[in-house]
């Protein structure tokens, strides 16, 4: 057993390079099988429960397919851009829990930007993208602050990106709703002013709430793939990632400006989490309201941590992600509460904690596989 | 009495024999020295005694019975101790907490302070190591620090006492200390084994010493029955003759000029003390030396890890000492480094990758910031073609990669470079035969472009082979400086080993 | 007479508010003493804080609830030292499952105990009067009248403060515990169980998280909702690095953080036109802002345990 651990521990670089997808699948598979017996246990179907999880979720053609299908796409939008965001900084070897921070200063930013003058007047084809621009580079500048305080003086991010989360949290609901941007009192409207028309997302779905959030994340995932495996950027980002979590010199001694591409690289985090905040505010708010329900900040990382922090895995588990919240609502027809697709990802975040584990156990079937094979082999000499 | 024999002592490691057949016996009382080069497999063989490592075979008897020794706890009940070369102390604690934890002194639950306080005082004296049981760790000198490890042993009882490399990190002075009490540890009965690669020192202290040699024993001799010079014969060698083609070339002018260079090393101790030397351009200069006098906070400064504390170095007309790597590179330096797997590589990465790190933002492999596929490509099946890499898949993973070819795409990605200057730190270190010459092929070529090397290595045939000019680098000075058609192995390895001082050295 | 009472029901609530953040932040310590990370003090708050009001509810006695969210943070720190010390897995992407996994299974139960989506029924809690620890001679004292009426669970988390401490520094085993946080390979070849110390705190460390947890549910609001712990597991997280790592330095941290909450509300109930102005935000934002301070220095460096969030694993 302890051969198996070790190899398992620590050579798993590339011997078995398919176990990267396995052992997300796995999780998953695992989570869904735990999840019915939770739903067991509690005196519940969980046939009947997972019927109309799926069924509702948007992924499959059903009743209200298509309103399903369009909130499926909306909620994945941002789950896939506070997903993106982690596994940019996870590929860099930074852990960035900024997501839930970056989030909402991305949204506060676009509301303010929604409903103030000068830039409320202005046409839609100016006031979308720079809306865009300045969300982005608020939660990329809210990101650096942590990828600073890393680079300059050896503080962990994790712990700085989660005092940040809370800092903005309540600079943002416990200021800046309340005060400098709250809504007139006349106007009834709790929270900030409602954007102007030309700051809203257009639609693309007749009937339903889509709008080009989905395109948006979906063009922006792939400017990710490229920028990692295209760019000179992307390639310094990702030789960071071997120096900071490994100590590797090589990147240094080549001449790579590890500091400067940590900050770089928390900034890029910062910016496409803050995109899922953008979403929220110019596509199903239209404001940004006194309560904020979040969420999607440490539901990204669960995302990114099952898409095994690549674009395409990300791509996948933010719609895994999303048709799961979508159906959540349905699944309260089998008396099971809504929040039970967030049990389900987090009993897979804890298998992707456990992958070392789920390796073993993959390791123990190849070779008890190999073994019978062997057997059989003999066998017929 | 014989405490401590080991016999046909076997390990392999995957690729390498690192034990080959050892035996040796110790009697009590006396202070064993194992001396030899890296690699020769001397710290292996200590930790295998230890417990760390178990051997492939062999026997280990110890107080004259055999014994099993699977782990360190096996071999501290067996009253052996080990001083490893990397200290196990905890910094923030104090000298006694660290030298009582795992055996406290308590009263019930409670840690009794006040008595490991004393405790740790009495031992202190009983052997005369001076520590304040008070101090805290972190602000101690190393050589207090060892004192502390070697009381964490014999607070256990340690009747045969191990010492990795103790004088590595140690200045003249806490080695004369180190020494003194060595001696008294001997006239306390004990057994003192010690792994060392600086002979003067092991001269001066061993009773008996054991040259090992490539995994092989190469002999042991009594201290009044050797002299310095069969030593170090013992110790250096004489390698297989290898084909290292000589080349003439014309010598132009000077690229590299180091001054009065003096660096810190990782520990804050200065490892280069005040070194001068140029490299002119079409030259091979060559330093030789054993590991750790001073060789790698030389290449530090030279690649802009390191800033010098004092001294210039010049480097094409420019003062560069403050310079990041980045800006070195394109100044012209090419760096080959001898650990692979941090300095040289990213090992996870495909070889395509490696190849042209530190070249990846310049035309042709980029343009405004993106990758140039197909142009990377070319040029990475053109090195793995030109460097005769295998396997020939420029997407293959570097960690597949054998020693000797990951050290090849070292080779390639720095002689691929714009360079005029390349520094070679040990370039031929875990390669075969069929791989070094193919290494001075490539440095011959070098040579005859006119580019200026620094060659450091420690093998003495390689530097005597390659060189135009010899340094010698002992205890971060150099030594000597000779041409190699005015000198031979056997001087060198005096002056490598300490024993030998030219008294007119270098500007 | 006034503004003594004032001054003391001040105390009481500060020392109410820090309670929860105390127990998390003495959680978080002892688990990373030992070199263990976790940041899912905030998840095993909320699981505590729910099941000791479950436990409460179904058997009608505080007490009981006590022992059921002890249970739980039993559990929970079982997990997280399963997947971080016997698996050495990532201890963030760990404390992350379990957050993750609070809120959700929390509402679960809710629905299917309660038959309610985010607030438990009030139950039987340590917050009446009756099971208050009553000092009442002190009452009209100043500052020690703050004393006067206390739970159990602030005076646990004061007492609690005082033997992790003795524990940490004076007793065998919290040399061990730190040693391992330091330098576990050094710990082992000392003989140290480096596993064995590292299970221990971890569950400990979880065991203190699930009171402060119930110190909000079961102490101070006699019911559970989805809202209550919002936080608190993270202030108690920068309580803990504020305060060095150490007990008394949480507990000035905690103090100090507490306090500014309960600065804001009386300040916002006075007329005050100054401290009006300043917005809700800057003090809720405070003990995070004190904390990156501390962090980057202007307090003296806060600095962890030296092998904290590294995985050990054995030498071949």
């Amino acid at each position: 057993m302890k051969d198996v651990l070790k190899k398992v521990i620590f050579g798993r670089k590339e011997k078995h390079w398919w176990m990267n997808i396995l052992v997300p699948l796995i999780s998953i598979l695992l989570s869904f099988i735990l999840g019915a017996i939770l739903i067991k246990a509690t005196g519940r179907d969980p046939v009947v429960a997972y019927k109309l999880l799926f069924g509702a979720s948007g992924l499959f053609p059903g009743p209200y397919w298509k309103g399903h299908f369009a909130e499926m796409l909306l909620s994945s939008a941002m789950f896939i851009a506070t997903g993106l965001g982690f596994a940019v900084a996870a590929k860099g070897g930074l852990f960035n829990i900024g997501a839930e921070g970056h989030f909402i200063v991305g949204g506060i930013t676009a509301a303010y930007i929604g409903y103030t003058e000068p830039f409320a007047s202005l046409p839609k084809i100016i006031h979308l993208p720079f809306i865009f621009i300045l969300a982005m580079l608020m939660g990329g500048l809210w990101a650096a602050i942590a990828g600073y305080l890393k680079a300059k003086r050896g503080i962990h991010e994790v712990i700085s990106t989660i005092m940040l989360n809370w800092i903005a949290l309540y600079l943002i609901e416990g200021w800046l709703v309340i005060g400098p941007m709250k809504a007139a009192v006349e106007t009834g409207v709790s929270g900030t002013p409602y954007i102007s028309q030309t700051a809203k997302l257009p639609k693309i779905l007749s009937g339903t709430r889509l709008n080009i959030s989905i395109i948006i994340i979906i063009v922006v995932l792939y400017l990710v793939w490229y920028l990692f495996y295209k760019t000179t950027l992307g390639y310094e980002i990702r030789t960071l990632g071997y120096t900071l979590i490994f100590g590797m010199e090589a990147p240094k001694a080549s001449g790579i400006n590890v500091e400067r591409r940590t900050i770089q690289t928390m900034f890029i985090s910062g910016a496409i989490a803050a995109l899922g905040g953008v979403f929220m505010v110019l596509g199903i708010l239209f404001q940004y309201p006194p309560i904020f329900e979040g969420g999607y900040g440490f539901d990204g990382i669960a995302v990114a941590l099952i898409g095994q922090n690549e674009p395409i895995g990300v791509l996948l588990a933010g719609i895994l992600i999303g048709a799961l919240r979508t159906g959540a609502t349905s699944v309260q027809l089998a008396h099971v509460p809504k929040t039970f697709p967030s049990i389900i990802e987090g009993f897979a975040v804890a298998f992707i904690a456990l992958q070392a584990l789920v390796r073993y156990w993959l390791i123990k079937l190849i070779q008890l596989k190999k073994s019978t094979q062997v057997k059989t082999k003999g066998d017929t000499r | 009495m014989k405490v401590l024999e080991v016999k046909n002592i076997v390990k392999h490691f995957p690729g390498v024999l690192a034990n080959d057949k050892i035996n040796l016996s110790v009697d009590k009382g006396e202070i064993f020295a194992i001396v030899g080069e890296n690699g020769a497999g001397k710290s292996t063989l200590m930790k295998i005694i230890y417990g760390l490592y178990t051997s492939t075979s062999g026997d280990i008897y110890v107080f004259g019975k055999k014994e099993d020794i699977k782990n360190p706890h096996d071999a501290i009940k067996l009253k052996i101790g080990m001083v490893h070369q990397e200290f196990m102390l905890i910094p923030r604690f104090t000298v006694t907490q660290n030298i009582v934890l795992g055996d406290e002194p308590h009263k019930g639950l409670i840690f009794d302070y006040k008595k490991a306080l004393k405790e740790v005082g009495e031992l202190s004296e009983k052997f005369g190591l001076k520590i304040d049981p008070r101090d805290k760790v972190a602000n101690l000198p190393v050589g207090i620090q060892q004192k502390v490890e070697i009381l964490k042993i014999l607070r256990r009882g340690a009747e045969i006492l191990i010492f990795d490399e103790p004088t590595a990190v140690l200045t003249p002075e806490e080695t004369e200390d180190l020494f003194k009490t060595l001696i008294k540890l001997k006239g306390d009965g004990k057994t003192i084994l010690f792994i060392s690669h600086k002979l003067k020192e092991v001269i001066t202290i061993a009773d008996k010493i054991a040259v090992l040699r490539r995994g092989k024993l190469q002999g042991v001799v009594e201290k009044k029955k050797t002299n310095e010079v069969e030593l170090s014969r013992m110790v250096v060698g004489r390698d297989v003759v290898l084909e290292i083609p000589k080349v003439k070339t014309k010598v132009g002018k000077e690229i590299i000029t180091v001054h009065n260079l003096t660096v810190k090393n990782n520990r804050g101790i200065i490892g280069l003390k005040g070194v001068s030397f140029e490299v002119h351009a079409g030259e091979i200069v060559g330093i030789a030396g054993v590991e750790g006098n001073g060789q790698s906070e030389l290449v530090n400064s030279l690649i802009g890890f390191v800033r010098p504390t004092k001294g210039e170095i010049i480097f094409n007309g420019e003062e560069i000492k403050l310079l990041t790597p980045y800006n070195l590179r394109t100044k012209g330096l090419a760096y080959i480094t001898e650990d692979r797997k941090r300095r040289g590589l990213v090992l996870p990465f495909r070889v395509r990758e490696n190849i042209i790190m530190g070249q990846h933002t310049l035309y042709p492999f980029s343009k405004n910031g993106i990758l140039n596929d197909s142009e990377i490509d070319k040029f990475s099946t053109k090195n793995l073609e030109e460097f005769d890499i295998r396997p020939r898949d420029i997407n293959a993973r570097i960690s597949n990669l054998s020693g000797g070819n990951q050290q090849k795409i070292i080779l390639a990605k720095e002689m691929s470079t714009d360079h005029n200057f390349l520094l070679a730190s040990q370039p031929t270190r875990g390669l075969d035969i069929g791989a070094m010459e193919f290494v001075y092929k490539k440095l011959a070529e070098e040579k005859k472009k006119g580019i200026a090397i620094l060659l450091i290595s420690l093998e003495l045939s390689e530097i005597m082979a390659l060189s135009d000019k010899i340094l010698v680098l002992y205890e971060g000075e150099i030594v000597g400086e000779k041409t190699p058609d005015k000198t031979n192995e056997e001087e060198l390895g005096l002056m490598m080993l300490g024993l030998k001082r030219q008294k007119k050295v270098a500007k | 007479m006034n503004n003594i009472s004032l001054l003391n029901d001040s105390i009481a609530q500060t020392l109410d508010y820090a309670a929860p953040i105390l127990f998390a932040a003495l959680g978080g310590l002892i688990s990373e003493n030992a070199g263990v990370v976790n940041i899912a003090l905030e998840g095993m708050m909320r699981f505590a804080a729910f099941f000791g009001v479950w436990g409460a509810f179904v058997s009608g006695n505080p007490w009981v609830g006590l022992l059921w969210g002890i249970g739980i943070g039993i559990l929970l720190g079982i997990l997280h030292a399963y997947i971080t010390v016997k698996w050495a897995g990532d201890q963030i992407v760990s404390g992350v499952a379990i957050n993750v996994m609070a809120i959700g299974i929390i509402t679960y139960l809710l629905e299917l105990v309660f038959k309610t989506t985010g607030y438990s029924p009030p139950v039987p809690y340590f917050g009446a009067e009756a099971t208050r620890i009553h000092i009442t001679f002190l009452k009209d004292i100043p500052v020690f009248g703050g004393f006067a009426h206390l739970t159990i669970f602030v005076w646990f988390s004061l007492i609690l403060v005082v033997i992790l401490h003795f524990v940490l520094y004076h007793t065998v085993i919290g040399l061990r515990i730190r040693a391992v946080g330091e330098n576990p390979r050094a710990a082992e070849t000392l003989g140290v169980n480096v596993f064995k110390i590292k299970w221990f705190s971890v569950i400990l460390g979880s065991v203190f998280a699930a009171f402060g947890g119930m110190a909000l549910s079961l102490g101070t609001l006699s019911s559970f909702t989805n809202s209550m712990a919002m936080g608190k597991g993270f202030i108690g997280l920068a309580a803990m690095i504020f305060g060095k790592w150490t007990p008394f330095g949480a507990l000035a941290a905690a103090l100090l953080f507490a306090f500014a909450q309960v600065l804001q509300l009386l300040l916002q109930s006075t007329v005050s036109g100054f401290a009006k102005m300043i917005p809700l935000g800057f003090y809720l934002a405070l003990p995070y802002l004190l904390t990156i301070g501390a962090l980057i220095g202007f307090i003296g460096r806060a600095i962890g345990p030296a092998a904290d969030g590294v995985p050990y694993k054995k030498e071949s």
